[in-house]
């Protein structure tokens, strides 16, 4: 579903007419956060959030499509604090062990043929840190070692291959994202701490420390925080594939809290395939639905609804 | 607000006796067809005499029974046929049926009048429900003798069921005097309705026509006609008409014509039909015998887009058989709704699917089936909460919370405990029911309900261990 013009959904604990089975009490403890999504970078705010609760926000936000965290606020020394897990090599980072070892299994995991060790890291420094001093090497090894190809990837030889690492050349040199085009990010809370995958590869992990009570908190798709001032409210452009909760750590299907694949909507609502009712709920600002009120009480009569 | 409206109801109520309730006046069902009457659905309907209407066709609903049970109540007595409403009042402090319907705007502007007048004075009710006739093309499993002709055939031919109730047995009806008037005989109550018409015509609120099937008696098209041509219309009037929409096409046609003239003209308040559906596509011919859903759902389209202000009800008894195809009931609902939603219904929605379960006959209720089905039924809810209507507006269709709340209640009593005993009285029942109605009239249960195959073998087996 495409997110434009301040599109949201949110849901809430209790549907209005109390038929949703799974209630916010269950995300308190373990849970996942899982989502599969791909941001119009030519309109994305800054910062915008993907899903996420309110209060103190916590939830998978994202750099303009280049980076991506999990923010969560917690309590030190009876202060309310920021922390984050941050995919991405920040400005004043030099080689990440986690960022290196997350580009290797991703490349390992998704190109096309076996490539070199030389070849993996050569695009992990390319594609991970925006290195491209580093040589790719053939990929069939037939010549026992790597040929120099001026490290231009337009020179290496097998076919299938290049067209793949030309397609994610071209995005990164285009966005200057450290991120593939379709983004899978899933946060597991566990053991007190978060552990962050992204594409199914895991990233990193922290402690969650004593975090802050999210217990009443509304969870937002597409906005981090509607109410809150504009600075705070990170609006989400572009499409987004999957929504996924689960009460646990555990992914199985009894876990699910919901499971959004934002295909099947009413006028309202989108569907939670979960089977626990917890659909989510059109938000639309008020200024939209004091026109569609307006448009409509033109020509209606007194609405008696049994 | 509506708590506070409530409150100063009862309190005025009470103050004029703690059994007192306006619907003894202002509300009256009449059976026609078979002479009885009651104000308010709670207390039992009793037999109006024939004497009585002789000089007041009122009688019809001022009967002297009904009078004693007024004078009880302005004097401070509670009516024993009412105790459906003093259970609740002893048990809680909860408001009860007399205080709601004595706040209708059918009841409540009328206080002072009744509280002042003499229990001797007639009084012309304000919400009248009639059935002029039992006439029904149909014979739903759950109904009987005494609201269609065709189970009277079907009973006449065969009997009655051979469950533990002898159901729709007309042996009690023909010992309480209360067997329906056919057709061709001369019925003095309906004489008397339409002496009494003209006077209680121009005093209605809200006047509906029941069934039988109402669009089958030559007394609809009656009325029909009357608002049409009286010079002086009552343009307060809510109309209503229960109808199955499954009459033959002449008449449907004939129907149609009569509603154009009304709406157009502006004759009534507003036209509202009541119709019913239990379920979906075949299991929901099998339900209401007659029934042709693909005929339901044309005509009910058809209605909804020629009369642009006019709302339907679709009143569903849910039952055991409800529950296997439900949801498609809920998607077809959903897309009239969208398509036929505008700004000009009468009661903002132009269909409303109103889910009530059904308690008799027992052996066909919701109770009877496995708990497993608990599931199916919560998402059921679930769906209709998923069309919720949140807001009114151009694009604002979608199930109200009533509509949302009632299929909830059905799945609270259907996980509510239920006594083993008559839980396998019921199944032995609905297994003989089922495996008759199939012999009677050439049926297939398993191929139209497999997904209840292996329930129905239960029940089989559920008799021959217990009988």
């Amino acid at each position: 579903m495409i997110f434009k013009d301040k599109l949201a959904y949110l849901v809430k604990n209790e549907t209005r007419n109390n038929t949703n089975t799974k209630k916010y009490n269950l995300l308190e403890e373990d849970f996942i956060f899982e989502t599969t999504f791909k941001p119009d970078l030519s309109n994305s705010e800054n910062e915008f959030c993907v899903i996420g609760r309110t209060g103190y926000n916590m939830g998978i936000f994202s750099h303009a499509g280049k980076s991506i965290k999990w923010a969560w606020w917690k309590i030190e020394n009876e202060v309310i604090v920021y922390d984050d897990l941050f995919f991405g090599s920040k400005d004043t980072e030099d080689v990440d062990e986690n960022h290196a070892r997350w580009w290797k299994e991703y490349i390992i995991k998704n190109t096309p043929i076996k490539m070199s060790d030389a070849a993996v890291n050569g695009l992990v420094r390319r594609w991970g840190f925006y290195d491209a001093s580093q040589p790719i090497t053939d990929p069939s090894g037939n010549d026992g070692g790597y040929i120099a190809i001026d490290y231009k990837i337009e020179g290496i030889p097998d076919e299938t291959l290049r067209e793949w690492v030309i397609k994610h050349d071209n995005h990164r040199v285009e966005t200057l994202s450290l991120l593939p085009e379709i983004i899978k990010v899933k946060v597991v809370k566990k053991d007190n701490k978060f552990h962050l995958y992204v594409g199914d590869i895991f990233y990193n992990s922290k402690d969650c420390g004593q975090v802050y009570d999210y217990s009443n908190q509304t969870i937002f798709i597409g906005v981090a925080n509607p109410y809150s001032f504009n600075e705070n409210q990170f609006w989400f452009y572009g499409e987004i594939f999957e929504v996924k909760i689960y009460n646990s750590s555990i992914e199985k299907p009894e876990n699910l809290y919901l499971w959004f694949d934002l295909e099947r909507n009413s006028r309202f609502k989108t569907f939670d395939k979960s089977g626990n009712g917890n659909h989510g709920e059109l938000y639309e600002t008020e200024e939209v639905k004091q026109e569609k009120h307006l448009e409509f009480n033109k020509s209606a009569r007194p609405a008696k609804i049994v | 607000m509506l708590n506070e409206v409530f409150e100063k109801t009862r309190s005025k109520l009470n103050k004029v006796g703690c059994g007192m309730c306006l619907a003894k006046w202002t509300q009256v069902t009449m059976h026609l067809h078979n002479g009885m009457t009651h104000s308010c659905h709670h207390p039992t309907a009793h037999k109006i005499p024939l004497s009585e209407l002789q000089n007041n066709p009122s009688a019809l609903h001022n009967t002297n029974y009904k009078k004693l049970a007024r004078k009880e109540m302005l004097e401070g007595g509670k009516p024993k046929e009412c105790d459906y409403c003093w259970k609740i009042e002893d048990s809680s402090n909860a408001f009860s049926d007399r205080t709601y319907k004595s706040s209708e705007p059918w009841s409540a502007p009328h206080f002072e009048e009744i509280t002042t007048s003499s229990w001797k004075k007639d009084f012309n009710p304000k919400y009248v429900e009639v059935a002029f006739s039992n006439t029904c093309n149909f014979k739903c499993s759950y109904c009987g003798p005494m609201y269609s002709t065709k189970w009277v055939e079907e009973i006449n031919q065969f009997g009655p069921y051979k469950t533990s109730t002898s159901f729709n047995s007309m042996s009690t009806y023909k010992e309480r005097g209360v067997m329906p008037y056919q057709v061709s005989e001369h019925n003095p109550y309906v004489e008397a309705f339409w002496k009494w018409w003209p006077d209680l015509y121009h005093d209605l609120h809200t006047f509906r026509i029941t069934g039988g099937e109402p669009l089958l008696s030559k007394d609809t098209f009656k009325v029909l006609d009357y608002i049409i041509e009286t010079d002086n219309p009552n343009k307060r009037l809510s109309f209503c008409i229960n109808s199955n929409l499954g009459i033959p096409e002449s008449l449907f046609k004939k129907f149609v014509e009569k509603v154009e003239i009304i709406i157009d003209k502006e004759l009534v308040h507003e036209f509202i039909i009541f119709t019913s559906c239990d379920a979906y596509g075949e299991q929901a011919n099998y339900i209401r015998n007659g029934f042709n859903y693909n005929q339901f759902y044309e005509r009910v389209d058809f209605l909804l887009d020629k009369f642009k202000p006019m709302t339907i009800d679709i009143m569903s008894t849910y039952n055991a058989l409800s529950v296997p195809s439900y949801k498609k009931l809920i998607e077809d609902v959903v897309i009239l709704k969208e398509r036929h939603h505008n700004p000009s219904r009468y009661w903002g929605s132009s269909l409303l699917l109103d889910s009530s379960y059904l308690r008799w006959p027992t052996h066909q209720t919701v109770k009877i089936l496995d708990k497993e089905w608990v599931r199916e039924i919560d998402e059921q809810a679930k769906l209709v909460d998923f069309y919720e209507q949140m807001r009114t507006g151009l694009d604002g269709y979608g199930f109200t919370d009533i509509e949302i709340n009632k299929i909830k209640r059905i799945k609270d009593w259907f996980i509510s405990e239920e006594n083993e005993e008559n839980l396998n009285t019921n199944r032995k029942d609905f297994y003989k029911f089922i495996t008759e109605h199939d012999k009677r009239r050439n049926t297939d249960f398993v191929k139209t309900f497999p997904e209840l195959e292996e329930f129905l073998a239960k029940c089989r087996v559920t008799k021959s261990r217990v009988s």
